[in-house]
């Protein structure tokens, strides 16, 4: 009997939330919105530029990288052979053979 | 016009037809996420994020719900969003109470939505504090269920939940809440 009432007065209770008359949404809610929708836009926009522009920056440091390293290298190797063919003629060596 | 059409236009950008589709659903969406955030600031600002994710991701609808339901499932994610946040700002107000901002500290402080009757707001101000301390998934069941008065079915296609699972959370929901508004009455 005790739960029984106890459950009478809890769906009671219950129902005071069960008719909540509806809201309108707060005033100029699309005009909020559709700024909020455009700079949103915009925002990814400039994302998708600044992506491509890093991977532009990223392709051409890596050209201009393998260059530089591509160029020291083939310098390198002839003053290597310069440096071993002048020390072979100092020698009076061929280094051919 | 016709449902598909107007899913076509809104795939092509139109902007009549998502003004259109925003002056149809704003309340409806506003008022769910309101009743699950009771924070009208954040319900706003989470309705707003609905419809531009509906605006952004309209070419995925593939038609298998209606378009209401779709951007109810939307809302729904959004305002689950804003409640871990406002649980993470929580606990991180904790660890840290002098650098979180102080406005934290209302988060729980609930907002009676304004709709409830003068009579019933005293009893609705209790039983919205029980809801705020019920797990997500039991809070918005039982907010869609009791205070949107929806149906199971759509409850369970919103959720993406069985009927069973909807009427299992609605049980437990009950449960805690009336353990919750037991303990308040003590307190009081």
């Amino acid at each position: 009997m005790m739960k029984h009432t106890s459950d009478v007065k809890f769906e009671k209770m219950l129902n005071s939330i069960s008719y909540i008359i509806e809201q309108k949404a707060p005033e100029y809610f699309y005009t909020r919105l559709k700024s909020r929708l455009e700079s949103e836009l915009k925002s990814n926009e400039m994302d998708v530029n600044d992506r491509s522009i890093y991977i532009i920056y990223v392709i051409t440091v890596f050209i201009i990288m393998s260059i530089i390293f591509n160029v020291n290298y083939n310098t390198a190797d002839k003053n290597y052979k310069n440096n071993i063919e002048s020390l072979a003629s100092s020698y009076d060596q061929n280094i051919s053979n | 016009l016709s449902d598909k059409e107007f899913i076509s236009r809104l795939r092509q950008g139109d902007e009549s037809a998502f003004k259109y589709l925003v002056e149809c659903y704003q309340d409806k969406i506003y008022n769910v996420i309101l009743n699950i955030l009771h924070n009208a600031i954040e319900a706003e600002d989470a309705a707003q994020e609905t419809f531009i994710k509906v605006y952004e991701s309209i070419h995925e609808f593939r038609g298998e719900s209606s378009l209401k339901t779709w951007m109810y499932k939307i809302a729904i994610r959004k305002a689950l969003g804003k409640l871990r946040n406002q649980k993470y700002k929580e606990r991180l107000h904790l660890i840290m109470p002098f650098w979180i901002h102080s406005e934290v500290r209302g988060v729980k402080d609930v907002v009676i939505n304004p709709g409830i009757k003068l009579e019933d707001k005293e009893q609705a101000a209790t039983i919205f504090k029980a809801i705020a301390d019920l797990p997500h998934n039991q809070r918005v069941a039982f907010t869609l269920v009791r205070v949107q008065g929806m149906k199971h079915e759509e409850v369970s296609d919103i959720m993406q939940l069985s009927i069973k699972a909807i009427e299992s959370l609605l049980s437990r929901a009950k449960g805690n809440l009336k353990n919750k508004l037991k303990y308040y009455q003590k307190l009081s």
